[in-house]
């Protein structure tokens, strides 16, 4: 059991698909689960602004991936922090049949939608880890020295695992399901 | 040194903070509806991932930075990649100021405040992203259209520190000011009939 929980959407701004992952952010945050979590900014993360670094280091984050290239993922593999979930919104809206529409700025009605369910997703996986007992976080320690750019970076660096719809776990780190909860 | 054609646009990234969805609001502006084609927005996440096309298009091209807070996020990731970007925009002096998109006759009742909405700015949030993007797009036309001398760079893949608290980021990136909220690094080309 945890006090709180970082959300982190990918943090691009390129394709729709990181607004969706920004606004499921939101929706967490302000509606759903406020005051038990709290949004990882990235360049002010690798600006060190100490809020930022305390959310990875001594909370589980939940990281939102909204497309295949996986840059939360990614970001968290460089500064050797590994997430404690990973939500993958191509999974959910191939699941949902709903769309990312084209408006990068302003969200479209369906893809709003799309939002709410990655927003249920990671508020699934959020809960399990505020709530169960038995889930214990293993603090972690950022990586201060990194090389950005690089692009070498390996595919699924945290041998991610399937845990329920759109939820996956990273290998090494602890259940947050009970076994029997989800399908 | 080639003619610039695509000027990129770097919103500073954030998401914690009203301001940068106002950055990234005008982000949208000026490469949608202002200047779409002639720029781009950079996605800082693709970058530091190390996409090609998204290094290619701030080694190729000069880039203004939309800053949204004291913090200069946007400005330090460039720090740390090496790069100089051709301008920046600091939200917080721009947003005290009058806005320059309306007319005269408009300024009064055109409030410039970020207002309390992330997830899409409210209208005096739409106004202050509206005025940024104005800026913006008014360094993107000097740049692309007064023979900016635009020097290819390099983005720098060694190792670096991250995550560590630098005081003073407008001394460590060498800024110097052009006018109230716009600065550009010393050692990057003026604008002309900016400054």
């Amino acid at each position: 059991m945890v006090e709180r929980v970082c959300i982190f959407p990918c943090g691009g701004i390129k394709f729709t698909e990181s607004t969706v992952a920004r606004i499921a952010a939101y929706i967490v945050n302000e509606d759903l689960l406020p005051r038990k979590t709290m949004i990882l900014c990235v360049p002010a993360f690798l600006r060190g602004v100490e809020e930022d670094l305390v959310m990875v280091e001594d909370y589980p984050t939940i990281v939102i991936d909204c497309h295949e290239e996986s840059c939360g993922t990614n970001l968290l593999y460089l500064a050797g922090v590994t997430p404690a979930a990973r939500v993958f919104i191509p999974d959910i809206a191939a699941e949902t049949g709903l769309s990312y529409g084209n408006a990068r700025r302003e969200l479209e009605s369906e893809a709003n939608d799309l939002a709410r369910a990655v927003a249920d997703a990671a508020v699934l996986a959020a809960t399990a880890m505020l709530e169960s007992p038995e889930y214990i976080f293993p603090k972690q320690k950022v990586k201060t020295q990194a090389c950005l750019a690089q692009g070498k970076i390996p595919v699924n660096p945290f041998h991610y695992e399937r845990v329920a719809g759109g939820i996956y776990k990273p290998k090494d780190m602890p259940d947050f399901f009970a076994k029997e909860s989800v399908s | 040194m080639d003619t610039v054609r695509k000027v990129a646009v770097y919103p500073c990234g954030g998401v914690g903070f009203v301001l940068s969805s106002i950055a990234r609001y005008a982000a949208y502006q000026v490469t949608e509806d202002m200047l779409p084609g002639q720029t781009e927005i950079v996605d800082a996440l693709r970058l530091i991932s190390g996409m090609p096309d998204e290094v290619a298009l701030v080694e190729e091209n000069p880039t203004v930075i939309i800053d949204g807070c004291g913090y200069q996020c946007g400005s330090n990731l460039f720090r740390l990649l090496g790069l100089k970007p051709a301008a920046r925009v600091l939200i917080p002096p721009i947003a005290k100021l009058p806005p320059t998109f309306v007319c005269d006759c408009k300024k009064q009742e055109t409030k410039l405040a970020p207002g309390m909405q992330r997830r899409v700015p409210s209208e005096s949030g739409k106004n202050l992203a509206t005025e940024i993007a104005t800026q913006v797009k008014n360094i993107a036309l000097v740049i692309l259209n007064m023979d900016y001398p635009y020097q290819k760079q390099k983005l720098s893949q060694d190792e670096n520190v991250i995550c560590d608290y630098i005081e003073n980021i407008p001394q460590a990136v060498d800024y110097v000011p052009i006018s109230e909220g716009i600065d550009r690094p010393g050692s990057m080309p003026g604008l002309a009939g900016m400054e």
